[in-house]
């Protein structure tokens, strides 16, 4: 269960909105001032990536530069003008790419959504998929099923990526890597990122599936006559679910983590790939604006998923006068 | 660690359908933790090789009689590599492990027991973090206290804090909400006595399960870390860095990186299945 | 386009008879098509010997029909670059792109002669401060905006300008006074002191002429170039690569290329692919056409390939070196200085870093570099003796249990810091047989990888004892770049922290060539004299190509042109 104070008395919606208004802005607010620590703790010069790879720059032109972007400002000072200008939005110019933060992270989402949203709808089938057939059955399939999905959980990701390039697109020519946006070259990435999500939902489900088979409703149904599919698929799968919904949160992560090494591995853009050039180069304003805006996309996801429990469980609506 | 975590934190003691895996019970997985302890303790009984020995004359010479993995691009024997490694790699493992365990249940009692304003932020702090790849958290780590294999055991375990953080605080809700804990209430004991007595030895009982099943996960994000190239240091064998290092030799010198992954790969599933089999039979006292 | 002509260099270039064929004949095929088909070899009205290609003879057989229009070539890179602008970046992959979209007032060959291009003639007085260059009339931006002499001083008052935050393109231009546009096909460039290496900057991509249009209305130039080159660039994606398509009315080739005119390839994709493996398989798998960076391990594989072929152009400059720091720690004493480059046998060890692939560093500059002293390599070399007894002078005379020189307690340990994103893993393979042949004299050598930002901080902070870095660029000028105190870090890549080179770097600067020569010889032998630097390898430009890809060119810098390259069917 993601932690959220359930037992809070809701009288009027203005008051929860309100309520969880607050609680976003103090997060972002941590998650910025926590980032602004961390970076301003770490070594590394801007003004060396600020002019650009070769490095031969003048005492002038180097204090020029500091100015121009306050960095010779005290820390205070730095901070509250940093934290002024993100709650309103403008997370300023990368260093490295001077551009307007807002820009580079729009540029490199549409291909990280693209192989995110992929890899999600094929960790999901796979997921449920294995569940579904191999849920409270003992037999070769489970066994071979869960073995699989341990072996993959117990693989370096970016190993694995290398191996199914080198077999199917190398060995065997049957995915191109090379090829631009299409979506032949979106296959073996989104495999790759997806199978660890997916031994992992599997894993997730099928524990949910049993869970609810062994209750006494499941018998009740089965009684009635229903069979052994409509009652996995309609009433079953319902229950795991909803426990499949707490992971929202670390799929989310997986997504975006596994994407850092996939797309190295795959030579894609993405989010992934300016995260990791930013922390190297120590792109101060890209960074903070990552953290930021990954910080708001995961309160919100959970927020979002409190309101959906509502919904999908009726225990919870009950429990909320 | 966060996907191992989430596996646990759905796994009930009261479900009760073992997996296939778990029927040789805690015999078939200790055998290669067994040997993998004695790798750690006295690596000089696998090897007589020294794992930084250059042998120019032996580059990139696949697996034989004389080097059993082989060697790679500076002649170096990779199966003495592998056996050095495994000291570092389940050392830093293991202190991850401890360091994200004893942060978790720090902060997970405060987002459980703090004032519900502290509390309400400390819980979306920790979702926050579950959110962020630890990946990138580990990165941060490392670039700001710089590399070495303390620093990359640090990086790994602070960036898994938020998982077990979770783990703890809905384990002491359900502790809070259990009967017995009412009942202390009514018998009027103080608050500290009931969160010291009760709280915590109860809500942090399924972490032992948990960190054996977290110290595989740790291992691999240890060596993701000498992926991207901010690992340890070379020339030191770690099991990622051999991994690393062997992946420009895929095709020429398969062996430099296969034989590392696939130890790699024995040993996180060996450690999972012992976790596993551990919970189970954890669950099987508590049932009795 | 009036160039001379060399034509060794251009073995597998196309013959310029069939070329002219195909330019007055033939309708262009559209754009981004690749040319697989009968049909449109049919209308490109190839000689008869096409035909015998298309019935299936090897592609080694086509080869000698002459080029063919169209197609596109895809390179995989194994870097990629933040900023597209070549005149605010240094990134050499920003160069190797831009080349093929921005024009140079001259052009330089790969023997180092100057060519027109943009510029049909220049001259330079006798003391080497106006150069004055004559445009060549008719060229357009691919804006249509037209390229005059207006333009070219837009462009590097643009340069000057601080705002820009140029920093080696700005470099490059050294200590310009003004440049002015008496009339609209004249450029005159003014210094106050002399500068002699101002052409060979000019050949660069990084002072390629940009559409002044473009620049004036651009936010930002970071993410595309709008030049006159012989492509265009459609698109720049961080993280991915870049697209380039042909120009149709380009008509103003470098004096240096084999043929004048609109290039073959109707499209180029850069594809970044920074793993080795997958860089590689996508070549072997033929997904794609070309690489950079072959992985030595697989030079030799490659070579062999009856469908593949490496080329491999030494680079000029300042090769492969481990930079030591005199100004702190063990290596302030030039003996132990002395004893460290000693101590290594450089050859056997990068033999076996870079399986033969490349040649053994003999001298701070490269061999392809102007004014390169080959005297210098009989100067110093391994000498285990030689070492030892210089460390025994200096003090180390102990040795601890390890095998360690201590002295007075502390041991001779030296700190090796790099980036870990921009040094290959060939580099470090080299670096780890270097610690362990050094570990033989005494030394212990530490590696101390870092990312970006903590190697600036750390060699600014001078907390080293050894950095390296190669620079690319055939005149010796570079050295001043690497070895002038006014570029110690963080001003610079002068990893050494030497002072004492100033003068004669400054005076070589505009020095009429005979004394330049001289100058540049009496560096040379100081660097590695007072053991400065350790150079050890000759860095090369390795691409790896389908023998599909003909009519590479080369320019002085070592880089591949792609303006004569054609795709045999």
């Amino acid at each position: 269960m993601p932690g959220s104070p359930r037992s809070r008395t809701a009288p009027a919606g203005l008051v929860v909105a309100l309520q969880r208004l607050g609680v976003i802005l103090s997060v972002l607010w941590a998650a910025a001032t926590i980032a602004f620590v961390a970076i301003k703790a770490i070594p590394g010069d801007p003004v060396a990536i600020l002019t650009g790879g070769e490095n031969v720059v003048d005492a002038a032109e180097r204090a020029a530069l500091v100015a121009r972007y306050g960095l010779d400002q005290p820390l205070a000072v730095q901070y509250a003008r940093y934290v002024a200008h993100a709650l309103a939005g403008d997370f300023g110019q990368s260093y490295q790419y001077r551009l307007p933060v807002i820009t580079v992270i729009a540029e490199a989402a549409g291909p990280t959504l693209q192989l995110a949203g992929a890899a999600m709808v094929l960790a999901l089938g796979l997921g449920l998929a294995s569940a579904l057939v191999s849920a409270g059955r003992r037999g070769w399939l489970r066994g071979v099923l869960s073995g699989l999905e341990l072996v993959v959980l117990s693989t370096p990701v970016y190993w694995f990526g290398l191996l199914l390039i080198v077999l199917f697109s190398f060995t065997l020519g049957w995915f191109p890597i090379i090829g631009g946006d299409g979506i032949p070259a979106l296959v073996l990435p989104a495999v790759a990122l997806s199978l660890p999500l997916a031994a992992l939902l599997a894993q997730v489900l099928r524990d949910g599936l049993e869970e609810a088979l062994a209750q006494p409703f499941a018998l009740t149904i089965r009684m009635r006559g229903v069979g052994e599919a409509a009652l996995r698929l309609r009433h079953a799968l319902r229950h795991a679910a909803l426990a499949a919904s707490t992971l929202a949160g670390t799929l989310f992560a997986g997504v975006l983590g596994g994407s850092i090494l996939t797309e190295t591995v795959f030579g894609r853009s993405g989010i992934g790939q300016i995260t990791i050039q930013a922390i190297r180069t120590r792109d101060m304003p890209l960074l903070l604006g990552l953290v930021m805006l990954s910080a708001l996309a995961s309160v919100l996801i959970n927020l979002s998923l409190d309101a959906l429990y509502r919904r999908i469980d009726p225990r919870l609506r009950r429990a909320a006068p | 660690m966060t996907d191992m975590l989430a596996i646990i934190d759905r796994l009930r003691p009261d479900r009760g359908s073992p997996a296939p895996w778990h029927r040789p019970g805690l015999l078939v997985p200790l055998v290669p933790v067994l040997l993998l302890a004695v790798a750690t303790a006295a690596p000089g009984l696998f090897t007589g090789l020294a794992p930084d020995a250059i042998d120019t004359d032996a580059i990139l010479a696949p697996p034989g009689p004389a080097h059993g993995f082989g060697t790679d691009q500076l002649g170096r024997d990779v199966f003495a590599r592998v056996v050095h490694g495994t000291s570092l790699s389940l050392t830093i493992g293991l202190g991850a492990t401890l360091v994200a365990c004893a942060g978790g249940v720090l902060l997970g009692l405060a987002a459980a027991l703090a004032p519900p304003v502290v509390r309400a932020i400390l819980v979306r702090l920790i979702d926050v973090f579950l959110a962020f790849p630890e990946i990138l958290l580990a990165l941060l780590v490392i670039v700001a206290l710089g590399r070495g294999p303390a620093n990359t055991l640090l990086a790994v375990g602070l960036s898994s804090i938020a998982g077990y953080a979770r783990l703890v605080r809905s384990q002491v809700l359900q502790v809070v909400r259990s009967g017995y804990v009412e009942h202390a209430v009514a018998l009027g004991e103080p608050r500290r006595t009931i969160i010291l007595r009760h709280v915590i030895p109860n809500a942090t009982r399924p972490l032992v399960v948990v960190a054996t099943i977290g110290l595989g996960h740790a291992v691999l994000t240890a060596s993701a870390l000498s992926f991207i190239g901010l690992g340890v240091v070379p020339p030191v064998a770690e099991w990622g860095a051999l991994l690393a290092d062997g992946r420009n030799y895929l095709d020429t010198a398969p062996w430099i990186s296969v034989l590392p992954a696939t130890v790699v790969a024995v040993s996180v599933i060996a450690i999972t299945i012992l976790g596993r089999g551990l919970q189970d039979l954890l669950a099987g006292s508590d049932g009795s | 386009m009036i160039g001379p002509h060399r034509s060794q260099l251009r073995a597998e270039g196309p013959r310029r008879t069939a070329m002219t064929n195909l330019r007055d004949d033939a309708p262009h095929p559209a754009p981004g098509r690749p040319l697989r088909r009968p049909a449109i070899l049919g209308r490109l009205g190839m000689l008869a010997a096409a035909a015998v290609c298309l019935l299936g003879a090897a592609a080694r057989d086509c080869r000698a029909d002459g080029p063919v229009q169209g197609g596109t070539l895809t390179v995989g890179l194994a870097s990629d670059t933040a900023i597209i602008d070549p005149s605010i970046t240094g990134s050499s992959i920003t160069a190797l792109i831009t080349r093929h979209v921005v024009d140079s007032l001259v052009g330089q060959a790969e023997d180092k002669s100057f060519t027109p291009w943009l510029a049909e003639r220049w001259e330079v007085n006798a003391d080497n401060t106006v150069y004055t260059f004559h445009l060549r009339r008719g060229v357009t931006f691919s804006d249509g905006t037209r390229l005059d002499a207006e333009a070219v001083a837009f462009n590097i008052n643009r340069i000057l300008d601080p705002k820009t935050t140029s920093s080696y393109a700005k470099s490059l231009l050294g200590p310009l006074d003004t440049v002015a546009a008496p009339d609209p096909d004249t450029v005159v460039f003014r210094y106050k002191q002399p500068f002699v290496p101002l052409l060979q900057g000019l050949s660069l991509p990084y002072l390629g002429i940009q559409s002044p249009t473009y620049l004036r209305d651009a936010r930002s130039t970071t993410n595309t170039v709008v030049g006159s080159g012989p492509f265009i660039l459609e698109r720049y994606v961080k993280g991915s690569g870049s697209q380039l398509v042909r120009r149709k009315d380009y008509a103003w080739g470098p004096g240096f290329a084999a043929h004048t005119g609109p290039a073959y390839l109707d499209a180029i994709a850069f594809r970044y692919l920074p793993e080795a493996a997958v860089r590689l398989g996508a070549l072997t798998s033929g997904q794609i056409q070309a690489i950079d960076e072959v992985p030595p391990a697989n030079f030799r594989a490659v070579q062999a390939d009856p469908r593949l072929r490496v080329v491999t152009r030494e680079n000029p400059g300042v090769n492969w070196s481990l930079f030591l720091n005199t100004s702190r720690g063990p290596f302030a004493d030039i003996r132990v200085r002395q004893a460290f480059q000693s101590a290594i046998d450089i050859p056997p060890l990068v033999k076996v870093a870079f399986f033969g692939s490349l040649k053994p560093a003999d001298n701070i500059l490269g061999p392809a570099t102007l004014h390169y002293d080959p005297a210098v390599a009989h100067s110093w070399g391994f000498d285990p003796q030689r070492a030892a007894r210089l460390l025994d002078e200096a003090g180390w005379t102990r040795t601890d249990p390890e095998g360690i020189r201590t002295k007075a307690g502390a041991r001779l340990a030296v700190r090796f810091v790099y980036d870990v994103a921009f040094s290959g893993a060939d580099n470090l393979t080299l670096v780890q047989a270097v610690q362990y042949a050094v570990k033989k004299a005494g030394f212990d050598l530490q590696l101390d990888p870092l990312d970006a930002g903590g190697f600036t901080a750390r060699t600014a902070a001078n907390d080293y004892d050894m950095a390296s870095i190669y620079y690319v660029r055939p005149e010796p000028d570079i050295l001043r770049t690497v070895f002038h105190a006014a570029y110690i870090p963080p001003n610079g890549a002068n990893f050494s922290r030497v002072t004492a080179l100033d003068a004669a770097l400054t005076q070589a600067v505009g020095a009429p060539d005979a004394v330049r020569g001289g100058l540049y010889r009496q560096v040379q032998a100081e660097i590695i004299g007072s053991a400065y630097a350790v150079p050890l390898y000759v860095p090369a430009f390795q691409l790896g190509a389908s023998k599909r890809l003909n009519g590479i060119s080369w320019t002085a810098n070592a880089k591949p042109s792609f303006y004569d390259a054609w795709l045999a069917p």
